[in-house]
């Protein structure tokens, strides 16, 4: 079975250089943040590809991700492997801009249960379940015009009615129709 | 790849586990997955597929390096970083 994957990886030569790297950045080398950023933009860049079509989304969420690290350079040194945390890092921050994106607020600290242990397990899941969801739905969406997904998120998600789309679009009934049914029709088209 | 199999492998993608199995793999991992792959072999096109992204193996995206340089720039000053 491990054979299938013995074809060479253009990242996996980096890994000597990348803890070398990292050590000195924690040591407080900037230029190591500098090079740690080169050696990786592209593996994040190439990852985030398959979960979004958004190239300026993915470029925001590498920027944050990058950010985050140099903020929290002090507690790196408990990082096992320093490229799948910044790949599940990357991973999570588009989760939370997909999240944000297909507009589903987070309900409110407040109003969250205690979750019970024997909760937690079936949580976990509805949780990836939904991150999953997100992810998708935010992807299929990107493959519509910038209007078109205004449109499709203001009155599947939102509910909005035909009339408060037209007022927050500026358009009339009619092409605010047009464009849900095309953008519908699309979608169609890339979820068979 | 219809929709059915694109969620499939992005299931894998973002799976915690699974990125871990590829890029820091403990002989957990390892067995938990070759388990799998071996209950499920009708999936281990999706798992190579998944794996080969990860690694950058099958026709990897890239920045442009004007694109690289224009990010790193923007990460840098948001770090106050300018002159590295």
């Amino acid at each position: 079975m491990e054979n299938v994957y013995l074809k060479k990886s253009p990242y996996l030569n980096t890994d000597i250089q990348t803890a070398e790297l990292l050590a000195g950045f924690i040591d407080g080398d900037a230029t190591a943040f500098s090079k740690l950023y080169n050696l990786h933009v592209n593996m994040l860049y190439n990852y985030g590809c398959k979960l979004t079509k958004d190239s300026e989304l993915l470029k925001d969420c590498i920027q944050e991700v990058f950010i985050k690290i140099y903020n929290k350079r002090t507690e790196l040194d408990s990082v096992t492997n320093f490229k799948s945390y910044i790949i599940i890092s990357l991973k999570n921050k588009l989760c939370d801009e997909s999240r944000k994106r297909i507009n589903l607020s987070d309900v409110a600290v407040e109003e969250l249960d205690v979750v019970s242990g024997d909760t937690v397990e079936k949580d976990y899941i509805d949780n990836e379940k939904e991150m999953l969801d997100n992810i998708f739905v935010a992807k299929i969406l990107d493959e519509l015009s910038p209007r078109q997904r205004k449109a499709i998120v203001l009155y599947y998600i939102e509910e909005k009615k035909y009339e408060e789309i037209c007022a927050i679009m500026d358009m009339n009934y009619q092409s605010v129709r047009n464009l849900i049914h095309r953008g519908i029709s699309k979608l169609r088209t890339c979820t068979v | 790849m219809n929709s059915t199999l694109e969620k499939r492998l992005l299931s894998i993608l973002v799976n915690d586990d699974f990125i871990n199995y590829v890029l820091n793999p403990d002989l957990i991992l390892k067995e938990r997955w070759e388990d799998y792959l071996i209950a499920h072999p009708e999936d281990i096109p999706l798992v190579t597929q998944a794996r080969q992204i990860l690694l950058g193996e099958s026709d990897p995206k890239e920045l442009t390096p004007e694109e690289a340089f224009d990010l790193e720039q923007r990460i840098l000053n948001r770090c106050d970083l300018t002159t590295v």
